[in-house]
């Protein structure tokens, strides 16, 4: 049987791979080569361990929230906003000219009312015999006039009864 | 023909590479359980392999427009999740007490794994033992020779793709390969 194989060498089998003779002696030598399979083993057992592990772990713990997704929450965000601005830019489009039709419409009636009022207001004016300020005036004169006329009528009266007396 | 036949091949592949990269929402759910995986192994810190994950994606994404499809995406983004690893250690260290204790969890799920896909108690006490003194070892070892030894024994990449990684040349990959692989070999020598 030819020679151990030296430890570190033990430890550069498990990188890279075998020469013919060292192939030869790790079939012939229980010792080097329980202990180059207990060194892979351990290396073996740790990388299978890990890649179990994290796969589980990833999946389980770490909830799937990608970075490009807020960018598209974004964009998605903004392509609605535009879409309502466009829609509400429509709606005014459409709205704008009705609303201006009703407008003008309700302005004129507004003005022919007015209107109306006013010669109302003109024709009662006019149709005064004295301006309204003079009222109390007036109406002092029609009071007296009205006093007087009771009077001749009250004394025209009393003539005629004593004609006919 | 056989060289032409190669490059034309090549030429696909990378347009290929180039096309995956431009669903980034599913590249993302693609290579993030790898890109987790070396974080959480190489941190031993869930909250910090998650934030540097994130960040990892958010490098690939800003940097995506420069990415030529020469190298394969998993190695380009194992690339970036190694530099935030070094920059995140450099300036972290002074919270090993955090480390620790989310290192015991880990450890604690790690072992966990082993014992189920164990089919007796003897093995599973075995595989129990291996990966402890695996554990212990890896958390001793320096930056550098970790993320050779995460890259080479739990993502199974080549000497060449780990060079192409972490920016080392080949011989010093294998180095620092070895010397991982020694600090296993003596500790199990040790417990044993």
């Amino acid at each position: 049987m030819s020679q151990h194989l030296s430890r570190a060498r033990i430890s550069e089998l498990v990188i890279e791979s075998q020469e013919d003779n060292e192939k030869a002696h790790l079939g012939a030598c229980a010792a080097c080569s329980e202990e180059l399979a207990e060194l892979r083993s351990a290396i073996a057992t740790f990388g299978d361990a890990a890649r179990n592990l994290s796969g589980l772990q990833v999946s389980r713990e770490l909830p799937l929230r990608s970075f490009v997704e807020p960018k598209k929450q974004w964009m998605s965000a903004s392509r609605a906003g535009w879409g309502l601005v466009a829609a509400c830019a429509l709606v005014l489009l459409i709205w704008l000219p009705i609303h201006r039709k009703h407008e003008s419409q309700r302005v004129a009636l507004l003005n022919a009312q007015n209107d109306e009022i006013l010669m109302e207001q003109i024709d009662t004016q006019v149709s005064r015999r004295v301006p309204a300020a003079m009222d109390p005036l007036a109406n002092l004169i029609l009071d007296g006039t009205n006093s007087t006329n009771q009077a001749t009528d009250t004394q025209a009266g009393s003539h005629g009864n004593g004609e006919k007396q | 023909m056989g060289h032409a036949a190669n490059t034309e091949l090549a030429v696909i592949a990378q347009n290929g590479e180039i096309a995956e990269l431009e669903d980034f929402s599913s590249l993302v759910g693609r290579y993030r359980p790898r890109i987790f995986r070396f974080l959480l192994l190489s941190l031993r810190d869930h909250d910090a392999a998650e934030t540097l994950a994130q960040e990892c994606f958010l490098k690939a994404y800003q940097a995506r427009g420069a990415f030529r499809g020469e190298s394969k995406l998993g190695t380009w983004l194992t690339q970036i999740a190694v530099n935030l690893v070094r920059d995140h250690t450099r300036n972290r260290r002074l919270q090993f007490w955090k480390r620790t204790q989310a290192s015991s969890e880990i450890f604690d799920n790690l072992s966990k794994s082993v014992a189920d896909r164990s089919s007796s108690q003897e093995a599973a006490l075995l595989a129990k033992e291996q990966l402890k003194a695996v554990w212990s070892v890896a958390a001793k070892l320096s930056e550098k020779q970790r993320t050779v030894f995460l890259l080479r024994f739990v993502e199974d990449l080549d000497l060449l793709e780990i060079a192409e990684i972490t920016g080392m040349k080949e011989g010093t990959v294998k180095s620092h390969l070895f010397r991982a692989v020694e600090a296993v070999r003596k500790h199990l020598k040790g417990t044993s």
